[in-house]
């Protein structure tokens, strides 16, 4: 994508500065996302065009690769935050199948664990995409990810509030509504199984999240305290058994 | 008559002065330090504060954001959030208190993220973090179960639940077409 950027630009100021600049650039997105390092090549070397508007443009690409990787959290976040009906856990195989097979920001495992540690985290689930939106482009990518998924919630609430009784008395909205409550069990199945596949891969494992839906069930124990009980004792049974 | 009026009046006084947009950043701010224990309990520590500590709404109009927040994508918590906000301070009140909510768990999780980088490798935090995976599964499952026993009675919804879960993990649906396909069903 660098390359033909620069392929692009027929100016003459273009030098070897800029295109070192644009291979660091390259070099450090590739080893984070451990994509395939592409070629750059040289372009001509400077023209006779002043060295500040090199150094400039220097400056201004990277910035300008790194909004385009921005734009791209910006996007996903903001449509994840439009359907997350019934809950943040929702989220979860829609994000999976987005952030780690197709812009490749995380692995399953790591994704896994970032859903592990927004439920940790005080506040709602949906923080996990603060995690997501580091990994994929530093704290800049974390906050656009926050601002992202929360934003059109936070819209569509005001704009609903706002024309409350249309809202509660309008049937379709409500039919809709009664439509999708079925559908987001089947969701959180779903997502069950992705966390499960991923974050789970011993009888150990399956054993303790068998404990922890007991203690779920039977005690009235909040989410926070059942998994970092299972986290220490996975932790514990490993000094047990070393 | 004259009397409900001036109480009445008084009432408003005193939720303007407590209420200031500052006041509604502060106060949801140390919900969103504290508010551990997912969403049930966050929603009990947002009605403590708000319906019988500041007293700025009624239990009623509480109730109502609730029920608006639940059915609108998004987090129930963080849509009774700004629920509250806009009800106290219009649109600049439901910012003010949305941002105080999230500020904390979103420090805290790039705090988390830049611990992670470097501790993820490590035999123990692979434990650690195999048993949090664990507890996550049994929390979703748990999750899906209770919403299950209060949703779905009709056979339809049976089908319906089936049919998302086959959607997602085998045709590979985004959410956005099993949302809206399921929309549809329902109108």
């Amino acid at each position: 994508m660098a390359v033909a950027r620069q392929r692009r630009l027929h100016h003459d100021f273009v030098g070897g500065y800029l295109t070192r600049a644009l291979a660091e650039e390259r070099v450090r997105q590739a080893a984070d996302h451990e994509e395939q390092q592409t070629t750059i090549e040289e372009v001509a070397p400077a023209g006779s065009k002043t060295l500040r508007s090199v150094g400039i443009f220097a400056v201004a690409m990277p910035i300008m690769l790194k909004l385009g990787l921005l734009l791209s959290v910006a996007v996903l976040f903001l449509r994840m935050g439009s359907v997350t009906f019934g809950g943040g856990f929702v989220m979860i195989p829609l994000i999976e199948s987005e952030a780690v097979d197709i812009h490749h920001w995380l692995t399953h495992q790591e994704f896994a664990d970032a859903t592990a540690l927004g439920q940790i985290t005080p506040g709602p689930v949906l923080i996990t995409a603060t995690f997501i939106g580091y990994r994929a482009a530093g704290t800049l990518g974390a906050l656009v990810a926050t601002v992202g998924i929360f934003l059109p919630s936070f819209l569509m609430t005001i704009a609903a509030a706002s024309s409350l009784k249309r809202f509660r008395s309008n049937e379709q909205v409500q039919s809709f509504l009664r439509g999708i409550a079925p559908a987001v069990v089947g969701l959180l199945m779903a997502a069950a199984l992705s966390i499960g596949r991923a974050g789970i891969h011993s009888w150990l494992g399956v054993s303790i999240a068998l404990a922890a839906i007991f203690v779920l069930v039977r005690f009235r124990v909040s989410a926070f305290w059942v998994i970092f009980g299972a986290g220490f004792l996975r932790l514990a049974v490993g000094f047990l058994f070393r | 008559m004259r009397r409900r009026v001036r109480d009445a009046r008084a009432e408003l006084k005193r939720i303007s002065r407590t209420a200031t947009l500052g006041g509604i950043f502060l106060s949801f701010l140390k919900i969103g330090l504290l508010g551990f224990g997912g969403g049930i309990a966050v929603i009990a520590q947002v009605r403590a504060l708000v319906v019988r500590q500041r007293r700025w709404l009624t239990d009623s109009e509480f109730v109502e954001g609730f029920a608006l927040a639940q059915s609108l994508p998004g987090t129930s918590a963080g849509n009774t959030v700004t629920y509250i906000g806009l009800r106290l301070r219009g649109w600049r009140g439901a910012a003010v208190a949305l941002s105080g909510f999230i500020l904390p768990s979103m420090l805290m999780m790039i705090g988390l993220a830049v611990l992670y980088r470097h501790l993820r490798n490590l035999p123990d935090t692979d434990r650690l973090f195999h048993g949090f995976n664990a507890a996550v599964v049994a929390l979703i499952l748990v999750t899906a179960w209770r919403l299950g026993r209060n949703i779905l009675s009709k056979r339809w919804q049976w089908i319906m639940a089936g049919l998302s879960f086959v959607a997602v993990v085998v045709l590979n649906a985004t959410v956005l077409e099993v949302v809206l396909a399921a929309g549809l069903v329902g109108i």
